[in-house]
């Protein structure tokens, strides 16, 4: 047997070499904090050196804050909150594999290849449309973060309630070890919930998918209370509108997020102001074409429309208004703030459109698994994470963003070349 | 093939289809054989199983019920008001009571409908279907109303992981086969499914017997509302929607479209087939379009399958009548 051996000059730089790196390896051992040990790449990144707990580092770049959020400040105000919006937003900044994250969007789910010991899951009562589509990238790019997590899985039962309950028990029976969802159905989700929350599961909805009992019958809601929107709503309606007819739309009938504005919104409007009619959309564009047509045939007088879904109103209400030769003058007070609806708006130019938006809050979802792994790892955890609301003027912050596709959030943190990918053409 | 045959082929088909299923699932996944996910597909059944038994009746009288799929919604958003979270007994019976007249009266109401108006069986369920769900919606805009805990046990107590109605379910269908193939009452159904004017010149009371097929399939429904409401534990207006499940599982299950033909123990079967798929699919990270597009090409092949000879029957008796306007047709020219 022969063993390998080099010239003496090469075999002493080789020493040296593994010397420094033994070094290095022990300063490193010796000088990070507890987070830094447990942290994956998001606090390994050498960018960031705020406190940290739980494999979090509590800090978050300022401009990346501003995209998502509209304003870094608009950070929820209690600390432990604060702490975890921070680390998810830290670790948005970190370098993910993007073509593996494609695959894994497009097939529903994969294996990380970091051999991590961790499976999470993404299950939802609905994903069939945009919004949610891009919830799922984010949830995916936030889960690579992790070099913990071997797997990821997402499930959509389309729209069926049973359905929506076989998916839930099929990743606790599967031993998923966080859940992140938004309760499409509302508390008829609570039995499952409080099943995973029985087998130790942290479960986590996001876009303020508020179902009874958060911190008891589930780890946490993310998102901006819902009834804080629509009071911001109610401002905009009592300052532009004044008096006169509105409608408000909805997604699938009984969904919290629709419920929370709504049940808000209406009690703090002028009395001036009527609201003409509560329709469902189900988040459908062309439901939203035909929702607002019959309005605006019964009350062809009608000025303003609170909504959630941007793009929605974009794509069916200016067809409506265009079949029914009216222009589109009103005042819109969003919940997204999608590139098509900003466009849509720009294309319009009409002074008398006025619209009033708020983040989609795709990246929620972000901070929705972050507190779920933090929870596994002891955190304890808020029962409710809540961002402070904060309504933008179109006129005055343009969503239409260059390079953007139209389906996409101008808030989501999904870089632009990965939406390109998603959304080609 | 033999009638004999054809009646056993959906019962055997379906069962070798679960076991290999179950086979395949448990091995490749062994969460499918916990007792949590075994109870809870059994209970998952529950509410489609008792649909479609009662949508079996409707089916063997020659008709469909599509209101049933409401049925269960109203019997879920009515359990969250006469049956509430913390309810004594005293105000559970008659909660439950409160139910099976929902479903009593839905029947009847169905059953004027065809019977005394003479409408077709979809057109006038369609239109219950309607008032139904408008009706619970009305009732419930959003899922709230906790329904008993003290219920929902009774309803899904169980031994390991076998619920105890699962088992009553079973015998249930058993019983209902037994009285299809050996009871005059039983006889009597088929026949009118099979040729009602026939039946009626035979002395059978054909009216009655629809009426009442009607009435037994809305009660199903409701008994199966029990159930649902016990998964969902909650007075959702949303939840629900068993009508083209429960008709899928019929005629898996061997009932024939066109009446006078069908199996209890087939529809029972076929419902387990049905919830088998759904809790396999998300075990194996499977989107649900498969779901759908297996039960769909299922049905289509269960049609050719155990209708094959009527279809054929009808086949040749169109080409033939096509056969003879060709000549007719042929006749002056040439």
């Amino acid at each position: 047997m022969h063993l390998r051996t080099g010239p003496p000059r090469r075999r002493y730089w080789l020493v040296l070499g593994l010397l420094v790196a033994a070094l290095a390896l022990v300063a490193a051992g010796c000088g990070g904090d507890d987070g830094d040990d447990e942290a994956g790449p998001g606090a390994t990144t050498g960018e960031t050196t705020g406190d940290g707990e739980f494999g979090e580092v509590y800090e978050a770049d300022e401009a990346l804050l501003e995209k998502t959020l509209f304003d870094a400040e608009l950070l929820p105000e209690d600390e432990m909150s604060r702490n975890i919006a921070l680390a998810a937003y830290g670790r948005a900044d970190d370098d993910v594999d993007q073509e593996l994250a494609l695959r894994c969007w497009r097939n529903n789910g994969c294996k990380t290849g970091t051999d991590g010991e961790l499976t999470v899951g993404y299950v939802e009562g609905f994903g069939e449309n945009i919004y949610r589509e891009i919830s799922k990238m984010e949830f995916i790019l936030q889960a690579l973060t992790y070099p913990e997590i071997g797997e990821i899985i997402y499930t959509s039962a389309q729209s069926d309630p049973d359905q929506a309950l076989t998916d839930f028990r099929a990743a606790i029976s599967r031993g998923v070890d966080v859940i992140v969802t938004y309760p499409d159905f509302g508390d008829a989700m609570l039995p499952v919930f409080k099943e995973a929350t029985e087998a130790g599961i942290p479960v986590t909805t996001y876009a303020w998918g508020y179902v009874t009992g958060p911190g008891e019958n589930y780890t946490t809601v993310v998102g901006e209370d819902t009834c804080n929107l629509g009071k911001a709503f109610a401002n905009v309606m009592n300052e532009e509108v004044g008096s006169g007819k509105i409608a408000f739309l909805g997604g699938f009938p009984g969904n919290p997020l629709s419920l929370g504005w709504q049940k808000c919104e209406e009690p703090e409007l002028n009395d001036e102001i009527q609201v003409v009619a509560k329709e469902a959309t189900n988040w459908d564009s062309s439901k939203v074409q035909e929702v607002v047509a019959g309005i605006l045939a019964r009350h062809p007088d009608i000025k303003g429309w609170s909504y959630e879904y941007g793009l929605g109103m974009a794509q069916g209400a200016v067809a409506a208004y265009k079949a029914a030769g009216k222009p589109f003058d009103a005042v819109l007070t969003m919940r997204t703030d999608d590139v098509g609806l900003g466009c849509a708006v720009n294309d319009l130019d009409n002074p008398n459109l006025k619209v009033y938006y708020y983040t989609a809050g795709n990246s929620q979802i972000r901070v929705a698994l972050t507190a779920g792994m933090m929870k596994l790892k002891g955190a304890e955890i808020p029962p409710e994470i809540v961002f402070p609301v904060e309504l933008q003027d179109q006129a005055e912050r343009d969503s239409c963003v260059e390079g953007y596709p139209q389906e996409a959030s101008a808030t989501s943190l999904v870089p632009v070349e990965l939406l390109s990918k998603m959304y080609p053409g | 093939m033999s009638l004999r045959f054809r009646g056993w082929m959906p019962l055997a088909l379906l069962s070798v289809l679960i076991v290999a299923i179950a086979v395949y699932a448990g091995a490749r996944e062994p969460a499918f054989y916990s007792d949590y996910n075994l109870r809870n597909l059994l209970l998952t059944t529950m509410p489609l199983a008792l649909v479609a038994l009662g949508q079996t009746n409707a089916l063997l009288v020659g008709g469909f019920d599509v209101s049933v799929a409401a049925l269960v919604t109203m019997c879920i958003v009515v359990a969250s008001f006469t049956m509430p979270a913390g309810a004594a007994w005293w105000v559970l019976i008659p909660g439950a009571l409160a139910l099976v007249g929902v479903g009593l009266a839905t029947g009847v109401f169905n059953a004027t409908l065809i019977r005394v108006l003479g409408l077709p069986s979809i057109i006038a369920t369609l239109g219950t279907l309607s008032i139904l769900q408008g009706g619970a919606l009305l009732l419930r805009d959003h899922p709230e109303g906790p329904i008993s805990g003290e219920a929902i046990d009774v309803l899904t107590w169980s031994v390991g992981f076998l619920p105890l109605a699962f088992v009553g379910v079973v015998l249930l269908a058993v019983a209902a086969d037994l009285w299809l193939y050996r009871s005059r009452r039983g006889l009597a159904v088929r026949a009118v499914g099979l040729d009602e004017t026939s039946a009626r010149r035979l002395g059978m009371s054909t009216g009655r017997v629809v009426f009442g097929a009607f009435v037994v399939c809305s009660l199903m429904a409701a008994l199966g509302g029990f159930y649902a409401a016990a998964q969902v534990q909650i007075g959702s207006p949303i939840v629900g929607g068993y009508a083209l499940e429960s008709i899928a599982a019929a005629v898996l299950g061997g009932a024939s479209l066109a009446g006078g033909r069908g199996s209890f123990v087939g529809a029972l079967l076929a419902a387990v087939f049905l919830s088998l798929i759904k809790n396999v699919l998300p075990l194996f990270q499977q989107p649900t379009e498969y779901a759908q597009i297996t039960i769909g090409a299922l049905i289509l092949l269960a049609l050719l399958l155990y209708q094959g000879p009527e279809l054929a029957r009808r086949f040749r008796s169109s080409w033939q009548g096509v056969g003879r306007l060709r000549t007719r047709g042929a006749t002056p020219a040439g």
